[in-house]
């Protein structure tokens, strides 16, 4: 699998240099949001490198060398689903880098701060997006892939925000009710084992249906 | 004789092309000419023994083993070269092979230094800026340094110059002195399997229609032509396939003595080309007799 996401990472050896300009531009235009914007850097940077190894591979056609050469099926899944986190490791070591930088240079405007919740939020955010992501991408091919994803991405913003209109509705997050009363602690635990129970689920959905596709 | 390669009533349905019953089989230390039109399920079958689609029924077997089942071990010993660029355009030619060689337990970098060497290919290079003779050198480069004991090659020929499909074939044959491979050769260059092919079979819409020696291809069968008088009924049961026009007919007929026989001087017989043999048997028109 090393050797996988080896390869997505050299074959976007020119987009390494534009995820370091994105991640100065997010690190100098939002500071002030703090950790949100730690997320955001992250998010968009990881996200922007896992779309680009998918793109790649479906310009060059070579998921059907992939397939032809002596590996499983499912060891191709699972690495694309690993590289994620080896790009968002990246995302946030540039950002550590800057934040560096920035102190060693002194320089008034700041960086963003590496906290662990901008670095939770990011992690979570990279997860749910490259959920909805590798499915369709595995099924079609992330070209013809490219649609049914931001059908899905807008059925999902819609769908958020729907229901957290009907949960204020219902009033659950007034004062004093059970959800104002839960800890920080256990929203987090909730929010991880979420979007953990998702990655699964995508993560089993990927591997039916590249098993199954034909080259 | 170990069969290397056995398909056994193999078929594949698609909306607008079947493949029907594929039944054919390949013996260790052999070159196999797959030939047949564009369109005649040539690289439908070639993606089956890949393993890069699945088969509606029949049974794939590559050196005994269940295609399907045994994927990986199988893939371990096969080497193969696509009509197409599948590489990264992105990478060097030696990125690319450092990223491949891992996953070949017999790879062989000495070999493969070889054949970069021989091939004149610049390992620096990245590989969209190679010609695509420089890329089919490579891509034969790569399928031939893990010691591969089948190597499939999907049209590898089609769209090269003369000088590189010589240099192409001369490798092959060079390879074949090792017996203990085989090679799977698929085109609609016939000229290039006369100079390699041990075996032909010969595929159209779907069907195998022969699959034989060469030799005994080009010396069992043979061109027939005469005078359109000399035809009858009888006749044409002898033949395979025929042309007629105003002045005369030519015909392909199975069996050479059988023709002498029956025509004795009076028509001329001459030895057929792969592409004679293809050509009458993949004929649309109505002269088209059956193959059998």
């Amino acid at each position: 699998m090393y050797h996988l996401i080896k390869k997505d990472i050299l074959i976007q050896k020119r987009s390494f240099p534009i995820a370091i300009l994105l991640t100065l531009f997010f690190s100098f235009s939002f500071t002030e949001m703090g950790s949100a914007g730690l997320t955001l850097s992250v998010t968009a940077v990881t996200y922007m490198l896992t779309l680009g190894a998918s793109a790649l591979e479906d310009q060059n056609n070579s998921g059907k060398l992939l397939v032809s050469l002596p590996i499983t099926r499912k060891k191709i899944v699972l690495a694309k689903y690993l590289s994620v986190y080896v790009f968002a490791s990246f995302a946030i070591l540039l950002n550590y880098l800057i934040s560096l930088i920035v102190d060693f240079l002194r320089l008034p405007q700041g960086s963003l701060p590496l906290t662990a919740e901008g670095i939770l939020g990011a992690v979570v955010a990279v997860t749910l997006m490259c959920s909805i992501t590798f499915p369709p991408t595995f099924k079609l091919g992330y070209i013809k892939a490219k649609t049914i994803i931001f059908v899905l991405f807008f059925i999902m913003a819609f769908g958020v925000s729907s229901l957290a209109a009907k949960i204020s509705q219902t009033g659950l997050f007034n004062e004093n009710t059970l959800f104002t009363r839960i800890s920080q602690f256990s929203i987090t635990a909730i929010i991880l084992a979420v979007t953990f129970i998702v990655l699964i689920i995508s993560c089993l959905l990927s591997l039916n249906f590249y098993k199954k596709r034909e080259f | 004789m170990e069969k290397v390669l056995d398909f056994i009533n193999v078929s594949k349905h698609y909306m607008d092309f079947s493949l029907k019953n594929v039944t054919f089989s390949l013996e260790r230390g052999y070159i196999m000419g797959f030939i047949g039109p564009n369109g005649a399920g040539k690289s439908t079958t070639i993606k089956l023994m890949m393993n890069l689609i699945k088969k509606d029924s029949g049974q794939i077997k590559i050196f005994g083993l269940d295609c399907e089942k045994n994927n990986i071990a199988i893939k371990e010993r096969i080497g193969f070269v696509y009509d197409e660029n599948l590489f990264y355009g992105e990478l060097t030619v030696q990125e690319m092979k450092d990223f491949i060689r891992p996953f070949y337990k017999k790879w062989d970098e000495s070999l493969f230094a070889r054949y970069i060497k021989e091939f004149n290919l610049p390992l620096k290079k990245k590989i969209k800026h190679l010609s695509k003779g420089m890329k089919m050198k490579f891509s034969l480069a790569i399928a031939l340094s893990h010691h591969a004991e089948l190597l499939i090659m999907d049209e590898p020929t089609s769209g090269l110059d003369p000088v590189i499909r010589n240099e192409l074939l001369d490798a092959l044959q060079f390879l074949l002195q090792d017996e203990n491979k085989s090679v799977f050769f698929s085109t609609h260059i016939t000229s290039d399997l006369e100079k390699v092919a041990d075996f032909i079979t010969i595929i159209n819409q779907g069907e195998i229609l022969l699959s034989k020696t060469k030799d005994e291809l080009l010396e069992e069968y043979c061109i027939v032509k005469g005078r359109k008088e000399l035809l009858n009924s009888n006749h044409q049961k002898h033949f395979i396939g025929l042309k007629k026009n105003k002045y005369g007919f030519e015909a392909l007929a199975g069996n050479k003595r059988e023709i002498t026989k029956l025509f004795g001087d009076s028509v001329v017989v001459e030895k057929p080309s792969l592409d004679d043999i293809l050509l009458f048997l993949t004929r649309k028109d109505e002269d088209r007799v059956s193959p059998h």
